[in-house]
């Protein structure tokens, strides 16, 4: 959102506001402190060891 | 029939294998076992959005269609050697099909898909029949269940109602007390919630953790272009910024204390992961529904885009779901970025957004080839989880 203006960010402008997260070693990385990122790592790294193929699954779903 | 143009109907699913795309194959079976319901929720896609293709299709799924069902899903998991597949028992309200039918349609699916994939079974219920018969029942038979609830009984009140108005919440709260027991736990899949920016996203949270789901699934209204969402309020993202509201409590808790579908893979896809759920990223979507009559259809979610939106013309009695996997509805939903409109390309967060939910593009004569009715929506969301974790990132330290 645009502090001066309150509308939504632009396109242009919403994906450089934040640093490249994904260039970071997860696997490497001390543990979080926060438990839902930490749970958040742990899962893609655990996805990536795996090395399953990932899809979609239905979204009205349990 | 198709009675709209526009993308993908007209997509080249034949040059598109000659050069080189590969379906994948489906790991979630929904089964329409029951076209009824006994509640009347005002936003339901199957009745309130125009397409009456349940009136004409039979009440119950018959045991030979179960059957024929079943067997065309052995044969998919055998050709593809997949490990496991799922079926969801879906509706209508699924458990109006009564204990005798469930148990016959478990064990037809068990017979038939035995030992090759593993077969997990679901059901996705209202929760009003969920009472301790039923609920044994589906513990002896395996089925993980998971129950519709809007947040606190008035505002699951709004919109989930009996035919004559009641709200539904009383009920649905008795069997979410049972289910979350000590005795059903096992069996507890999830809670499915409406987002209705209306109400207070934090009260809404709590009010379902009261049962420690162990996953929420906070569900975007059925819209598309032409039906858009409800904006109540000033603002010009209020589903957006409802998520906020969500994912900051959910995510500054000193445990987590359960799973948000559409926010834990928001955080995987800002990770650089891909997402496993339809409803963000680009991930292929495997998933194919069958009728109570047999007819194979693509997710049963598009019929809130016009009537006759998720037909293949396909049936299990004569066709595999391999044929499914060549329909155009089908591969449009695996193709990634190749499905994405020029104005979602052109998009910096189109890798985590995806353009958001399928049948939320929609649009009259374009179909289903523009940004998602929720952009504004989506990207302040993912923006947000974005920032949140690269401030948390920052802190932490590689540690070998
Ligand atoms: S729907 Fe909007 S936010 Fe999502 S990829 Fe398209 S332009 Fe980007």
């Amino acid at each position: 959102m645009s502090e001066t203006t309150g509308a939504p960010d632009s396109a242009e402008t919403r994906g450089d506001a934040v640093p490249d997260v994904t260039r970071i070693p997860l696997s490497q990385l001390e543990p979080a402190e926060n438990p839902v990122l930490e749970a958040a790592i742990r899962r893609l790294v655990d996805e990536v060891t795996d090395g399953r193929e990932v899809t979609a699954q239905f979204g009205n779903s349990p | 029939m198709i009675r709209s143009r526009g993308w993908p109907t007209d997509l080249d699913v034949a040059s598109l294998i000659a050069n080189g795309f590969q379906p994948y194959a489906f790991r979630d079976f929904v089964f329409k076992i029951h076209q009824r319901c006994n509640l009347a929720c005002d936003y339901c896609y199957v009745y309130t959005m125009g397409d009456s293709s349940w009136r004409d299709r039979p009440m119950a799924m018959a045991p030979e269609v179960v059957r024929a069902a079943a067997q065309r899903i052995a044969e998919h998991a055998e050709t593809h050697r997949l490990d496991e597949v799922r079926v969801i028992l879906h509706g209508g309200e699924p458990l109006m099909v009564g204990r005798e039918g469930l148990r016959a349609t478990v064990s037809e699916l068990r017979s038939a898909i035995a030992g090759g994939a593993r077969l997990r079974v679901a059901i996705q219920t209202n929760g009003v029949l969920l009472d301790e018969r039923m609920l044994d029942l589906l513990g002896e038979e395996g089925v993980e269940v998971g129950v519709s609830l809007d947040g606190a009984p008035a505002d699951n009140d709004r919109h989930r109602r009996y035919a004559d108005g009641r709200g539904s919440a009383a009920a649905v709260e008795r069997a979410l007390a049972l289910l979350s027991s000590e005795r059903y736990r096992p069996n507890f899949a999830g809670i499915l919630s409406a987002v209705d920016p209306e109400t207070d996203p934090v009260g809404t949270y709590e009010a379902l953790i009261r049962y420690r789901p162990p996953v929420i699934d906070f569900l975007l209204p059925h819209a598309n272009w032409n039906r858009p969402p409800a904006r109540p309020g000033p603002s010009l993202t209020p589903y957006g910024d409802w998520l906020i509201s969500v994912f900051d409590r959910w995510y500054d808790a000193p445990v987590r204390e359960t799973g948000i579908r559409i926010l834990d893979e928001i955080l995987n896809l800002v990770l650089g992961g891909a997402s496993r759920s339809e409803h963000v990223g680009l991930s292929p979507v495997t998933v194919v529904v069958v009728e109570s009559d047999g007819s194979i259809e693509q997710v049963d979610t598009l019929r809130a885009s016009y009537p006759g939106a998720g037909e293949t013309g396909l049936h299990v009695a004569t066709d595999s779901f391999d044929d499914a996997l060549r329909h155009p509805g089908v591969v449009a939903r695996q193709l990634g970025v190749r499905a994405l409109a020029a104005e979602c390309l052109s998009c910096p967060i189109h890798r985590l957004c995806g353009a958001g939910h399928y049948p939320h593009r929609y649009s009259f004569g374009s179909g289903f080839l523009n940004r998602s009715v929720y952009c504004d929506d989506l990207s302040r969301i993912i923006a947000h989880v974005q920032s949140r974790v690269a401030i948390d990132l920052e802190r932490l330290s590689v540690v070998g």
